[in-house]
């Protein structure tokens, strides 16, 4: 869950107001399971397991209820759009500056993705959250088989294939400011 | 969104209906009592329509409405091929009292996956992006999964999203989290409908109570990748395999069958966990010398295979790529498997992330070995639950990822199969302990 709060003072006094009633029920499960089960030798170790079983799981219920509800209450909040948004912004990428350069890009057409040596490793996320936020553009593994070349702070011109046009977007603001390149690839 | 999750509720509904459909045809109506209700016959259809979907999606299909209306109108006629008459099996849950936390749980988890984006790392990278290239390639296209992350991965959780996106007509990613949530909430319901005519209720009450409250299985629900999906159809594998293993109902082992399928075609772990279930039923067959039995657990393995090797023999014609397939253990990783194994333990006796579920798993195993004299139940669950840690600590001995990566980023959803396999027989075993194994409820009929 996206935003699970901490415990705090709130998260404390539920868990102890929990383990009060988790006590309690341990107790009603002694006293009723216990003689349900006398004829068994393993009555009383079964009820110990059960009741045990159930006070835990009571005690935690209404902090873990709490901390859903808290997140429920976060996330219903956002609209569409910002919710599509979550996946990149957790990842520290612009989903503005894909979603921009990719509209230029036909449907079906294919794309390949490159990035400077300073993204680093940030470059996976990128290529995979391109990968779905571009459908149904398609992306592919070399820029040579591409139709289109998409570059986070790389111009597409060094890559090694000729271009034919280059799109370039400068975010200056956001998680991640940068350059941004889209290029036609030149058949 | 409200529209987007009642065409959801009516994609599932048509699953439903399917697997109603299915559930009778191999119960034959008749002990649908003993071998589940409404959530038994809803996850029947995940099972069948997912598999089915996978190998329909391998023909060339691409899961437009109608082809899943067709497919789920042929496979709810199957219900009155050995019944005509019309009774759906009704949710049984037990009393009020029993289910109310769990039922008032249910719906504070529901709601939230209502409105949860779609925040997790390979739930965007991975698993959507495959159930939209479906419905925006028009099908399976291998163009595509050449380049997609884990392209090897079998798809019955994409299929299933790509029937939910299919009939809200759009790519709403909060709602389907909902899918998740009907899986889980199939799983408990399953647990109360298999499991009461079984043991008792205070027993089902406590396990599926604890399963519900405990935070991993939300979060992981909330994640919308394919562990919750995998570990709710082997837990019904498992829970029919322990009916076939104790009762020798033949509709077990052909439900069996079916679930088996359904998590060889959730993930690549379930290769691993069937594999596992199957060798240790087989093991515990032989050993009791019931050879028929042992040679029809044989033949059912073979038949769960449908869920996974047309898949296979698709990625190795298409050159899919298997990031673990560099995979070998070295001596130089030695120092790999205490850290593993003690991370492994820790993620899974956690209270924060699964409360006591698994303690109350080892004692439920003690207890029925020493005071109900049961065998073949406890080495079961405990058999499965030590193999499948040695497996899977075994994998990250040898992973070729990043060591560190890999299990930071994986081993809390790993343990989560063996650990709802484990939840829903713990009832059963606890059973065993009070009543005796040779007192259970039904004795195994002389078939081997």
């Amino acid at each position: 869950m996206l935003a699970l709060p901490h415990p705090g003072h709130v998260g404390q006094a539920l868990l102890a107001i929990g383990v009060l009633i988790g006590l309690a029920l341990a107790v009603v499960v002694w006293r009723r399971l216990r003689p349900a089960l006398a004829p068994s030798e393993a009555a009383a170790a079964v009820t110990v397991v059960v009741a045990f079983l159930l006070a835990t799981t009571v005690a935690a219920a209404p902090f873990v209820a709490w901390r859903i509800v808290e997140d429920t209450r976060s996330n219903s909040s956002l609209t569409r759009s910002e919710a599509e948004a979550v996946g990149a912004q957790t990842a520290h990428l612009d989903p503005e500056a894909v979603a921009s350069l990719g509209r230029l890009m036909p449907r079906r057409s294919t794309y390949a993705v490159v990035a400077s040596k300073a993204v680093g490793s940030q470059l996976t996320a990128f290529w995979e959250w391109a990968g779905y936020a571009l459908l149904p553009r398609t992306r592919v593994l070399h820029p040579a088989s591409a139709d289109w070349i998409l570059s986070w702070d790389e111009d597409p011109r060094r890559v090694g294939v000729r271009i034919a046009a280059v799109h370039k977007l400068v975010t200056d603001g956001g998680p991640s400011p940068h350059t941004y390149y889209l290029a036609r690839v030149r058949r | 969104m409200t529209a987007d999750a009642l065409q959801l509720g009516l994609a599932n509904l048509c699953i439903w209906a399917a697997g109603w459909g299915v559930h009778r045809l191999i119960t034959g109506g008749r002990r649908g009592r003993r071998l589940g209700g409404a959530a038994t016959a809803y996850l029947v259809g995940i099972a069948s329509v997912g598999v089915i979907a996978t190998l329909l999606l391998l023909a060339g299909a691409s899961l437009r409405v109608w082809e899943i209306l067709v497919l789920c109108a042929v496979l709810a006629a199957c219900g009155f091929v050995r019944d005509r008459r019309i009774a759906a099996p009704l949710p049984r849950v037990g009393p009020w009292w029993a289910a109310l936390l769990v039922v008032a749980f249910l719906v504070v988890l529901g709601v939230d996956l209502f409105f949860q984006p779609l925040w997790a790392y390979d739930a965007w990278a991975q698993w959507t992006p495959k159930a939209k290239s479906f419905v925006l390639l028009g099908g399976l296209d291998a163009s595509y999964f050449r380049s997609a992350p884990n392209s090897d991965y079998p798809v019955l959780v994409p299929a299933l999203e790509a029937i939910d996106f299919r009939f809200m007509g759009g790519f709403a990613t909060q709602v389907v989290h909902l899918q998740f949530f009907l899986l889980v909430a199939g799983y408990v319901g399953a647990l109360f409908e298999l499991l009461l005519p079984r043991a008792r209720v205070a027993f089902v009450w406590a396990a599926a109570a604890t399963v519900v409250v405990a935070p991993s299985l939300g979060i992981q629900a909330a994640y919308a990748v394919a562990d919750v999906p995998l570990a709710v159809l082997f837990a019904l594998a498992g829970i029919f395999a322990w009916i076939w293993l104790e009762e020798g109902d033949r509709a077990a082992l052909v439900l069996l069958a079916l679930f088996a399928a359904g998590a060889l075609a959730a993930k690549n772990e379930g290769e691993l966990f069937v594999g596992t279930l199957f060798g240790l039923l087989i093991v515990l067959l032989a050993w009791q010398r019931a050879w028929r039995s042992t040679a029809l657990t044989v033949a059912t393995g073979v038949v769960a295979l449908v869920g996974i090797v047309p898949w296979r023999l698709y990625t190795r014609a298409h050159d899919l790529t298997n990031y673990y397939a560099g995979s070998t253990p070295s001596i130089h990783h030695l120092g790999r498997i205490p850290i593993a194994g003690g991370r492994l333990l820790k993620e899974a006796f956690d209270p924060a992330s699964w409360l006591a579920l698994l303690p109350l798993v080892i004692a439920a195993v003690a207890l029925a070995w020493f005071y109900g004299g049961a065998r073949r139940g406890p080495l079961l669950v405990l058999g499965l639950i030590v193999l499948s840690y040695v497996e899977l600590v075994f994998v990250y001995w040898a992973t070729s990822l990043p060591f560190d990566y890999d299990l930071n980023t994986t081993a809390r959803r790993v343990i989560t199969s063996p650990l709802l396999f484990a939840a829903a027989l713990a009832p059963l075993l606890l059973e065993q302990a009070v009543t005796g194994a040779r007192r259970a409820p039904v004795s195994r009929p002389s078939s081997g």
